[in-house]
C-alpha cells in the first residue's frame, strides 16, 4: 500500500488532496477575520484577527505601543471589555483617538481567579466583541478553556502578558511579542496559523500617537534638567 | 319576624379565616422532614398553645391548652412564641395575593379577610368558579382555611370563624347555618352572651327570631346595632385593602443559621413572592435591600444593586448568590428580610429586543453578574468631563449610573493615565513636545499649575510628563 502511493507522482497526490500544502492559506469561508488596520500585519495573520480567537500579545515593556496597535480595531467594534489593565485608560486619551469611550468597560478583580471568572463571563455575555486582559501568565487549561469558549461565542481576546521566556505550548491562536526600540514599534510572530514564525519586523503603529520627532533631531536634544 | 323576610338579599361578601395563618406560613418554609414535627406557637401572656400544626394535633394538643400540659402530653413538641406583628404582616401579604382575583378586600386581623363578591359575579360567571379559583390560591400558600358566604359581613365572619365552609348564593342556606351557630361562636361580649343564656337563648336562629325593638330595650342599643349588622340592615364603611407601592417582606428563619443554603431555600421563596408582585403591576426593580436580623446584633445589610431592569426570580436569584457568596454572614440570622422601594414601570426596550440575540444578554445584564460578585466598583465605564485638570477630566462612571454625554475638546491625551503622578528623573528622558500649560482651579483648593511634556524613556516609550514647583512627574503613557 504504502509503496504504490510512493510510486504515484506527486502531483497526482496534490490533485486528490492527499497532501497537505503548508504554505497554501486555507479559505475557510466560515471564520471571519477582523482587520487590524496594518496591512502588513494583516498579511502575516492571513486576513487580520481572527473572531472568536485568543491571542497572545507578549509585551517586552508596557506602554509600548499594544494599545495602538489595537487603535484601529478598537475603533470598529461596539463593546470592549478591559480586565485589570495595569493602570487607567484615561478617557480623554481615547476620546482624541475618536473611540467611543462610553462602550469601554473597565473590569477590576483582586485574585486571578475572580479574574478568569469574570473573563469567561464576559464571553458568555455574548455583547462585548473584544476582550483585553492583563495576566502575568496562564497556565495550558485556561487558555484552552478560554480558547473553547471565545470561539462559541465569537469573542476576540486578546491577553497582555510579560514576555514568557518558557515556550511551552498553549492554544492561542495567535502568539506575539512586541517589542519597541529606538527603531520603531516591531511585532515577533511567535506562533500563526497556517504559517512559521516570523523574524520581527516593523509595524506602523506610530502613525497613531503623537509624532515622534526623527532620531537624528532626538540625538540632539539636550539632556536635561531644564 | 322571619328571618328570612329581612335577609331576603343575596350573599354579598365572603369571609376567609385562616386560624393557623402564621404556622402555616413558617411549615411552608421548613423541610418536609421537619414539618412532620409536633409544632405550636404559643401565647407569650398566657402560656398557653394557640396555632398548632397536624403532627401536634394528633399528639392530642388543641389551642387553648397551658404550655404545661401539652409539654406532658408531647414531649418532643417545638414551641414558639405567636408574633403578632408578623401574622399581621402574613395578613397583607394574603391580601395582596387574593388582590389578583378580587378588588375589594377588608383585612380584620389578626387572620381573617372580607372579599365583596357581588361585583365579580360578571366577571368569574358564577360563584363556584371563584370559589374554584380562591382554593387554588389557597393550596399555593397552603394554607387551612375555611370561606364562607354572608349576606352581611358579620354573617360571613361569624360562619367562617365557626370553621363552617359554605359558599352560595342562597341567603337562605346562609341563615340556616347561621342560626345553628352558638352564641358563644359570635363576636358578642361575654357578659351579653352570659345574659342571653340566661333567659334561654341558646343559638344565633333564638336571638333573630326575637324582635329587634325589645331586645335593644332590654340590652341597650349596642345590641341592635348588632343585630342590624348581622342581618346586613346597616352597612359598616369597610376599609379596603390598597396594595402598598414597596415590596416588604420579612420571614422568620425558624433557627438561627448562617448556612448559605437554607437562606437561599427562604430567599428563593420571597424573591417568587417579589415577581408575583412585580409581575402583577407590570414593574421591575434595579435595587434590593436584603437585611439579615441577628440576635444580639445590628442587622447585617446587604444592598444589591442591578444594572438592569429586573423582575424574574432566577435572575435576581442568581444576582443574590453572587453577592452571598462574596460577603458570606458572619452572624447566623434569625430573620431574613426583603425590601425593594424603588419600582420602575417595566419596559419592554424594543431596542434590546433587536440587538440582543437569544441566550446573548445586554451589557447592563453582563455588568450586573460582574459587579454581584466583584463588588460595585470593581466594574465601571470610562466617562469624560468638561474639567481641564488631568486626573480630573474623567471619571469611572459605575454599572447603573447613565454616561452623561459632554462634548469636550479633543487634545493630545496619552491612553494611560497613572493613579498618582510618579516623580521621576527627567534626566532619563528625551523631551519630544510642549509645553502645554495647564493653570486651572483657582476658584476651588485644587489648585493645578504644570507644563506638560511629551518625552521618551530609555525604551522609547512615550511617557506624559509634567514638571510644577515640586519638580518632575510622570502621569501618564501614549500607546
Amino acid at each position: 500500500m504504502v509503496s504504490t502511493i510512493a510510486a504515484q507522482p506527486i502531483q497526482e497526490l496534490l490533485a486528490k488532496g492527499l497532501v497537505w500544502q503548508g504554505q497554501q492559506q486555507l479559505e475557510d469561508s466560515a471564520q471571519r477575520y477582523l482587520s487590524t488596520g496594518y496591512p502588513e500585519l494583516d498579511k502575516t495573520l492571513g486576513g487580520g484577527w481572527l473572531a472568536g480567537s485568543v491571542n497572545e500579545l507578549q509585551l517586552a515593556q508596557n506602554y509600548s505601543g499594544e494599545l495602538a496597535l489595537l487603535l484601529p480595531l478598537l475603533r470598529e467594534v461596539t463593546g470592549t471589555v478591559w480586565l485589570n489593565p495595569p493602570q487607567e485608560p484615561y478617557a480623554p486619551g481615547w476620546h482624541h483617538q475618536q473611540l467611543d469611550i462610553t462602550q469601554q468597560y473597565v473590569i477590576r478583580t483582586e485574585t486571578e481567579r475572580d479574574a478568569l471568572w469574570a473573563l469567561q463571563q464576559s464571553l458568555q455575555a455574548g455583547c462585548m466583541p473584544v476582550v483585553l486582559a492583563w495576566f502575568a501568565s496562564l497556565s495550558a487549561t485556561a487558555v484552552r478553556l478560554i480558547q473553547q469558549c471565545a470561539q462559541q461565542h465569537q469573542v476576540t481576546v486578546f491577553v497582555f502578558t510579560s514576555e514568557q521566556s518558557q515556550t511551552e505550548a498553549r492554544a492561542y491562536t495567535n502568539r506575539l511579542l512586541l517589542e519597541r526600540s529606538a527603531k520603531g514599534f516591531f511585532v515577533n510572530v511567535l506562533k500563526r496559523r497556517y504559517g512559521w514564525p516570523l523574524p520581527p519586523f516593523p509595524c506602523a503603529v506610530d502613525r497613531h500617537l503623537p509624532k515622534r520627532r526623527l532620531a537624528k533631531a532626538t540625538a540632539q536634544v539636550v539632556h536635561g534638567p531644564w | 319576624m322571619a328571618p328570612g323576610n329581612a335577609l331576603r338579599q343575596s350573599n354579598k361578601w365572603l369571609f376567609l379565616h385562616a386560624p393557623q395563618l402564621l404556622l402555616d406560613f413558617q411549615l411552608t418554609l421548613q423541610a418536609p422532614a421537619q414539618q412532620q414535627q409536633p409544632q405550636a406557637l404559643v401565647c407569650q401572656q398566657r402560656q398557653c398553645l394557640l396555632q398548632l400544626n397536624s403532627a401536634a394535633q394528633q399528639a392530642g394538643l388543641h389551642p387553648g391548652q397551658s404550655l404545661a400540659v401539652a409539654r406532658s402530653l408531647c414531649a418532643e413538641l417545638e414551641v414558639r412564641l405567636y408574633q403578632e406583628l408578623q401574622e399581621q404582616q402574613l395578613l397583607r401579604q394574603l391580601a395582596h395575593a387574593f388582590y389578583q382575583d378580587i378588588a375589594q378586600i377588608a383585612l380584620f386581623p389578626p387572620q381573617g379577610l372580607l372579599f365583596e363578591v357581588r361585583s365579580l359575579q360578571r366577571l368569574y360567571g358564577s360563584l363556584a368558579q371563584l370559589q374554584q379559583r380562591l382554593q387554588q390560591r389557597l393550596q399555593h400558600w397552603q394554607l387551612t382555611a375555611s370561606l364562607a358566604s354572608g349576606f352581611s359581613p358579620l354573617a360571613a365572619q361569624l360562619l367562617a370563624q365557626a370553621g363552617v365552609n359554605i359558599v352560595t348564593g342562597e341567603a337562605e342556606l346562609v341563615t340556616a347555618q347561621l342560626g345553628q351557630l352558638p352564641l358563644s361562636k359570635t363576636t358578642l361580649a361575654p357578659e351579653v352572651q352570659k345574659r342571653l343564656t340566661g333567659v334561654g337563648i341558646q343559638h344565633v336562629a333564638a336571638l333573630l327570631a326575637l324582635p329587634a325593638s325589645s331586645l335593644s330595650q332590654r340590652f341597650g342599643k349596642p345590641m341592635s346595632h348588632y343585630l342590624a349588622a348581622l342581618r346586613g340592615q346597616v352597612q359598616a364603611p369597610q376599609h379596603y385593602y390598597r396594595p402598598p407601592p414597596y415590596f416588604y417582606q420579612r420571614v422568620d428563619l425558624l433557627s438561627e443559621t448562617s448556612d448559605w443554603p437554607r437562606l437561599v431555600f427562604v430567599l428563593k421563596r420571597m424573591l417568587k413572592n417579589l415577581e408575583d408582585f412585580l409581575c402583577a403591576r407590570q414593574l421591575c426593580t434595579r435595587e434590593l435591600v436584603i437585611d439579615a436580623h441577628h440576635r444580639n446584633k445590628e442587622c447585617t445589610r446587604l444592598h444589591i444593586r442591578f444594572a438592569h431592569d429586573s423582575w424574574q426570580q432566577a435572575d435576581m436569584l442568581s444576582l443574590c448568590q453572587l453577592h452571598m457568596e462574596r460577603q458570606p454572614l458572619q452572624t447566623p440570622a434569625l430573620e431574613l428580610s426583603l425590601k425593594v422601594t424603588r419600582l420602575r414601570p417595566l419596559r419592554a426596550e424594543p431596542q434590546d429586543m433587536l440587538t440582543t440575540e437569544h441566550g446573548r444578554w445586554t451589557p447592563a445584564e453582563l455588568l450586573s453578574r460582574l459587579q454581584a460578585r466583584l463588588g460595585e466598583t470593581a466594574v465601571y465605564r470610562l466617562g469624560l468631563t468638561s474639567e481641564q485638570r488631568p486626573d480630573r477630566a474623567q471619571q469611572s462612571v459605575r454599572a447603573s449610573q447613565k454616561v452623561s454625554t459632554v462634548t469636550v475638546k479633543s487634545r493630545v491625551r496619552p491612553l494611560w493615565l497613572l493613579t498618582e503622578p510618579e516623580p521621576v528623573a527627567i534626566n532619563e528622558f528625551t523631551r519630544q513636545w510642549g509645553p502645554e500649560r495647564i493653570d486651572s482651579g483657582w476658584w476651588d483648593n485644587h489648585h493645578l499649575q504644570r507644563d506638560y511634556y511629551i518625552g521618551l524613556d530609555a525604551h522609547a516609550r512615550q511617557a506624559w510628563l509634567f514638571r510644577d514647583q515640586r519638580g518632575w512627574f510622570l502621569h501618564g503613557w501614549f500607546g
